[in-house]
């Protein structure tokens, strides 16, 4: 199978999907972004624009209806759940070779 | 106050923006023929950036200006019909619209299909111009002026005739040459957005 364009994700898109398991609009994102990667992660609004127009176009995220008509709210989809899933697996691989090598000799 | 200036980067414009500013003059107004109107400001921590969006549709377009605006940017111009939209903030430490390489090396990215299209669309102008029957006059200017008998007139009716034959001459003369001044000015700004993205990359 053919890797997708957007994998391994960038952090950026990882922590909107991650973010987006509860429904929120760009800047309600950011903040929870920033809280979430301890400060270290501040996605600017050209950035936050262009990762949710990306990730709509590969429905991993989809609008949710609210009475805010100016703001649009997301949450991710299914299939953005699923990807989730893969890049769980594949840093938890990562990580567990990090493990295996404490055991032996420092890093 | 007013200044007219022509910009074919977008990186030089908004750096002349910020200049402006830093001196005490902040842009209100961008007219598309070239004007830019500027107020006095006493607060000198603001800062402008310019963004490039295509194809931002009406209900894409509220979207995408709520957003920002959220963000703490104002609106100070757009241009949706060449898509350029030029934003203001009070500086506080997050003064950029794009806070990874992805999203930067994409605005490099749409910047240059825009200077590729114009570069494409003024050497197609250039070659109708070229190509049609007057298109000898391009390099002999002499050739330009179609008044019969005019170079061997002598004295006032030569003055007169020259006078009178001169701004149509200039308005077959300066088209090819501006759609060629205009033409390699995007072909260079092309380039230089492409090595802006190879120097992200290194």
């Amino acid at each position: 199978m053919k890797k997708h364009k957007l994998l391994p994700l960038s952090e950026t898109m990882h922590y909107i999907l991650l973010a987006l398991r509860e429904p929120l609009h760009g800047y309600a994102m950011m903040q929870k972004i920033e809280e979430m990667s301890a400060g270290s992660v501040r996605i600017a609004a050209g950035t936050m624009y262009g990762a949710i127009e990306n990730l709509l176009k590969y429905h991993w995220i989809s609008p949710v209806e609210t009475h805010d008509t100016r703001r649009k709210v997301y949450q991710t989809t299914a299939e953005g759940l699923e990807i989730l899933a893969v890049e769980q697996q594949r840093l938890q691989r990562i990580l567990s070779l990090y493990e295996e090598s404490d055991g032996h000799e420092k890093v | 106050m007013k200044k007219f200036k022509i910009f074919f980067d977008i990186e030089k414009e908004e750096q002349w923006l910020n200049h402006m500013l830093s001196n005490g003059w902040v842009c209100t107004n961008v007219s598309s023929s070239g004007f830019y109107t500027f107020k006095k400001t006493a607060d000198l921590e603001q800062v402008i950036r310019i963004d490039y969006q295509q194809d931002l549709r009406r209900e894409k377009r509220t979207n995408y200006k709520q957003l920002y605006e959220d963000f703490g940017w104002h609106s100070l111009k757009e241009k949706p019909y060449d898509g350029t939209y030029y934003w203001l903030k009070r500086k506080d430490g997050n003064d950029e619209l794009f806070s990874d390489n992805d999203s930067t090396i994409s605005k490099y990215k749409r910047l240059m299909k825009h200077s590729s299209n114009w570069v494409v669309l003024s050497f197609i102008l250039l070659m109708i111009f070229y190509s049609n029957d007057h298109s000898y006059y391009f390099f002999n200017i002499k050739d330009a002026y179609f008044t019969p008998g005019l170079w061997d007139a002598k004295g006032f009716a030569f003055l007169f005739a020259f006078l009178f034959e001169t701004p149509f001459a200039i308005m077959r003369i300066i088209p090819p040459w501006l759609f060629l001044a205009t033409g390699s000015m995007y072909l260079f700004t092309y380039f230089r957005y492409r090595q802006s993205i190879q120097k992200l990359l290194e």
